[in-house]
């Protein structure tokens, strides 16, 4: 059995920000999405570039939709986390899970 | 033409056409709320990003192609004198081109690492020739090592044969090279008419201080040969080793 792909932080929140987002995750949402749930919108620029990166890994597909009006008759390019992605997710959030484990620090104790 | 159209236009310089169209998209929906400054601050952004590694790597290669020429050469020199019977001076012709064929891949390496990461296939293929061609020049003198290098040589390029990935690579280095060795033969055509034209008859140090423009052209010539290189590296590599299968027209299910 291959091991997952390592990802890195910023990789997986763009991973779960595309999972929230079901079939509706393209540039403008996936960064609202993170800005919502993080309080940190990201650099356009970062997010294409590790948006790229991850479907050149494998981790995610993309394709493109229809035009619409409000941009300008540019379509918009969908992601979706491939199987691939999805075990490598995973796998990371294994590891978090591993490390917290003990600490009790979602519980307030150390927060 | 349209703000957005330049913007597209701009975006297309640095990735495909598809890719550009859909960021510069996502740009425009988000215009009207966020304004137009935040457009093109977000555009300069997105180009950075975009851009910043082809940049460093189109500066970077030629010039450490250039030093690894040098140090190549010096070696090669040192090496064979060391060998040669006594009296012998200078290097032969045949094998003046290790250092240059070692210096192209060199500039290849450099540019291909930055580019694209060590997890190409097409840096893995430049590396191990890198290291082949490079312990060639440092070890000519011992047989074993030419002869391991050799035989290594032809087994990473047989196994190259085999895999699909691995057969672009090869045709992209070539490509690559066969530009670059056109490219110098070119510099080295017209650095020697230009010298010939400032100074004609042979050149000392007493010459090139006089006539430093000499020295110039053909710094000018030989990074030019780099740039060729790197411009040669960089379209093969997107027209052969770029996935095309990237981009989907329709949604396909997969989880």
């Amino acid at each position: 059995m291959t091991r997952p792909p390592s990802l890195g932080e910023f990789e997986q929140v763009v991973l779960l920000a595309i999972l929230r987002l079901d079939e509706d995750a393209y540039g403008v949402t996936i960064r609202s999405e993170i800005a919502a749930c993080t309080g940190r919108e990201p650099a356009p620029g970062a997010l294409y570039t590790t948006l790229d990166r991850m479907q050149e890994k494998g981790i995610v597909r993309s394709w493109l939709g229809d035009a619409t009006p409000q941009r300008g008759g540019r379509p918009k390019r969908y992601f979706a986390v491939t199987k691939a992605g999805r075990a490598a997710l995973v796998s990371a959030q294994q590891a978090y899970r591993s490390l917290l484990e003990g600490l009790n620090l979602l519980g307030g104790d150390h927060a | 033409m349209h703000s957005s159209s330049i913007a597209e236009w701009i975006v297309a310089r640095f990735t495909d056409k598809q890719r550009a169209v859909s960021m510069v998209g996502d740009l425009v929906e988000l215009e009207p709320q966020k304004g137009l400054l935040w457009f093109w601050l977000s555009l300069v952004r997105v180009v950075i990003s975009l851009a910043w590694r082809r940049s460093l790597a189109f500066i970077a290669a030629p010039y450490a192609g250039l030093w690894m020429l040098g140090k190549l050469a010096a070696a090669l020199q040192n090496s064979y004198l060391r060998h040669a019977p006594p009296g012998t001076w200078g290097v032969p012709g045949n094998l003046h081109s290790l250092p240059i064929v070692g210096a192209f891949l060199w500039i290849m390496l450099l540019y291909t690492t930055i580019q694209y990461g060590v997890r190409d296939r097409l840096t893995q293929l430049v590396l191990a020739l890198v290291g082949m061609i490079t312990a060639v020049v440092y070890g000519w003198g011992q047989p074993i090592a030419l002869a391991v290098c050799v035989a290594l040589g032809v087994c990473v390029l047989a196994a190259s044969a085999i895999r699909r990935e691995y057969r672009r690579a090869v045709m992209v280095l070539l490509v690559a090279w066969l530009t670059g060795f056109g490219s110098w033969m070119l510099a080295m055509f017209l650095a020697y008419k230009y010298q010939h034209h400032v100074h004609p008859g042979l050149l000392g140090d007493r010459e090139m201080r006089e006539h430093p423009s000499i020295g110039w052209v053909s710094l000018g010539l030989l990074m030019i040969t780099g740039w060729m290189i790197t411009t040669a590296c960089s379209r093969m590599h997107h027209s052969l080793m770029r996935d095309k299968q990237l981009d989907f027209p329709t949604p396909q299910k997969t989880l």
